[in-house]
């Protein structure tokens, strides 16, 4: 997505140690860098330090950014990686091989409101309970494509594998989605057909 | 169920793909698609970007673009400025005052350390010899002091005003009793008393200046060898040259020292080898110094008459306390007898 996101002249500004183009894409990547990072490792926490990470390293190779290159990309490369390896040490350090969906994030329970505020929350709760679910793979995608508005070539490019599996992973976590909205409550598939 | 074939909120990939599907399979998935709307606020729950960018600023303070630089590269775009300046107002600047005030705090600390540590070096050292001892000190300039029992001496610390800087004088304040073998120099060595200043340049010589018990204080200088110049505090212009062998009192700091006389330097000096002399001095204050030399309770009962009459005593060499009470007993015609902290001296049998 290059809609108002300059990041051809970003990376030219960024190349010139120009440190307002380094404040605005932070502005503008911060967000979207951190909702990968934390598909991928599950805590808020860990999801800021490796965003963090991230701005500090772009910061440290500016000289070395290809224009050739898409900036975007290759940030959110430099995120997956070390939310990778993070996730890697991480494993090693607690010798325990961990479900994905044990390491989903704990969503806050919301408070008990009353009417559609409610409902709503508990959707929310219930999506992303259901997102953490997924395979790792299958959540990074839907999150690239979905939440951070990255086309398939984009999000293939990122996860280095092939837009068509790209494609396989999201249908594949749209499709484990729809089964649990289904137990939950089917109603909502057809509410925009009704 | 009606076909919704117009997704534009799909991807383009997406949608091919999910052409492959059943209709209704296709439909359902593009819900949750849709569905996920919901979610997308909870995506970034916890994202901290303004701690973030404060770590960051503190990592590499460049990034900092603080209002007073305005210098901005001539790359900036200044239409993409807005969040730029967003950003500023909401991190940079907090954490350039933050930057700023920890500069502050540690300059502060800094200060205050430096401050403390020159305040400790500023303290006098002072060196001690409690009642019952005696303590040879060797001073800055190699000097050395006897302190007799009971005596304090101070000076400042490498004979310097503040570090590296040395002082005018070498200045030693005496309260109490000392000899004082004074190493040559170009500066002045100065013994202040309560009363007096006693000034030479390298010689040899003795300083009693006792304040304890003794009022108003006087000052006696016993000189072995070498000159020295005496004076009251208050009259530093009627100095007096004391040389070797000879004595001088100041007994009053606006009063100027009695004229040098000859001593028996000896007696004076008995102290230094753990003897005892007292030259004429009165019973009570001949008590005290016993008391102080030997760390000792002597009481002196009421039957005792006439205390203030003087006495003299010269041990040149080490004597213990009831040696020199029983001389000093049997000169005066007096008894004395133990107790549980000392002695007690009291008038012969005839008188109680």
């Amino acid at each position: 997505m290059s809609d108002a996101r300059p990041f051809d002249e970003w990376c030219r500004r960024l190349k010139a140690s120009d440190r307002s183009a380094y404040a605005e894409l932070f502005e503008a990547m911060y967000g979207p860098l951190f909702r990968y990072v934390r598909s991928i490792t599950g805590t808020p926490d860990t999801a800021q330090d490796v965003t963090q990470d991230v701005f500090i390293r772009l910061w440290e190779v500016r000289d070395s950014l290809s224009p050739d290159q898409s900036l975007e990309a290759y940030l959110y490369r430099m995120a997956r990686n070390r939310a990778y390896n993070h996730e890697r040490n991480q494993r090693t350090r607690t010798e325990k091989e961990e479900d994905v969906r044990e390491k989903t994030p704990a969503q806050p329970s919301p408070p008990t409101r009353p009417d559609t505020q409610a409902r709503a929350d508990q959707l929310e709760d219930r999506l992303w309970q259901w997102i953490g679910e997924l395979t790792e793979r299958q959540r990074e995608a839907l999150v690239l494509s979905r939440f951070d508005g990255l086309s398939h070539d984009e999000v293939a490019d990122v996860m280095d594998i092939s837009p068509r599996t790209v494609n396989n992973h999201i249908v594949r976590a749209l499709k484990h989605l729809r089964g649990r909205i289904d137990d939950y409550e089917p109603d909502l598939l057809n509410a925009d057909e009704h | 169920m009606p076909m919704s074939t117009d997704t534009p909120d799909l991807p383009p990939d997406l949608k091919a793909r999910l052409r492959e599907e059943p209709t209704d399979t296709r439909a359902d998935l593009k819900a949750v698609w849709d569905l996920l709307g919901a979610a997308e606020d909870r995506a970034a729950d916890g994202a901290a970007p303004d701690a973030a960018w404060d770590t960051l600023v503190r990592r590499y303070p460049e990034l900092d673009a603080s209002p007073s630089d305005g210098t901005e590269p001539a790359t900036t775009d200044r239409t993409s400025t807005a969040s730029v300046s967003r950003r500023r107002a909401r991190s940079a600047r907090p954490a350039q005052r933050h930057s700023q005030w920890r500069l502050a705090a540690g300059l502060a600390l800094a200060t205050l350390v430096l401050i403390g540590g020159l305040w400790l070096w500023r303290q006098p050292v002072t060196v001690t010899a409690p009642a019952g001892t005696q303590h040879t000190a060797t001073l800055p300039d190699g000097s050395t002091v006897e302190l007799n029992s009971g005596t304090t001496l101070t000076y400042r610390r490498e004979f310097q005003t503040w570090p590296l800087v040395e002082a005018a004088q070498r200045r030693v304040r005496l309260d109490g009793e000392a000899f004082f073998e004074v190493a040559d120099g170009t500066r002045r060595f100065a013994v202040t008393t309560a009363n007096a200043q006693v000034t030479v340049t390298g010689t040899r010589f003795n300083v009693r200046a006792r304040t304890a018990g003794a009022s108003p204080p006087k000052t006696d200088v016993a000189v072995v060898e070498g000159q020295v110049q005496v004076a009251a505090q208050q009259r530093p212009e009627a100095a007096v040259q004391v040389e070797g062998g000879h004595t001088s009192r100041v007994a009053d700091p606006a009063t100027a020292p009695t004229p040098p006389q000859p001593t028996s330097v000896d007696h004076i000096l008995a102290w230094r080898n753990n003897g005892f002399a007292a030259r004429a001095q009165p019973l009570r204050a001949v008590v005290q110094d016993l008391e102080r030399r030997y760390d000792a309770v002597v009481h002196i009962h009421t039957s005792v008459d006439r205390p203030q009459a003087p006495i003299s005593l010269y041990y040149p060499g080490p004597t213990d306390l009831e040696t020199i009470l029983h001389d000093l007993c049997t000169a005066r015609d007096l008894n004395y007898r133990p107790t549980s902290r000392g002695f007690e001296i009291f008038a012969a049998s005839g008188s109680r």
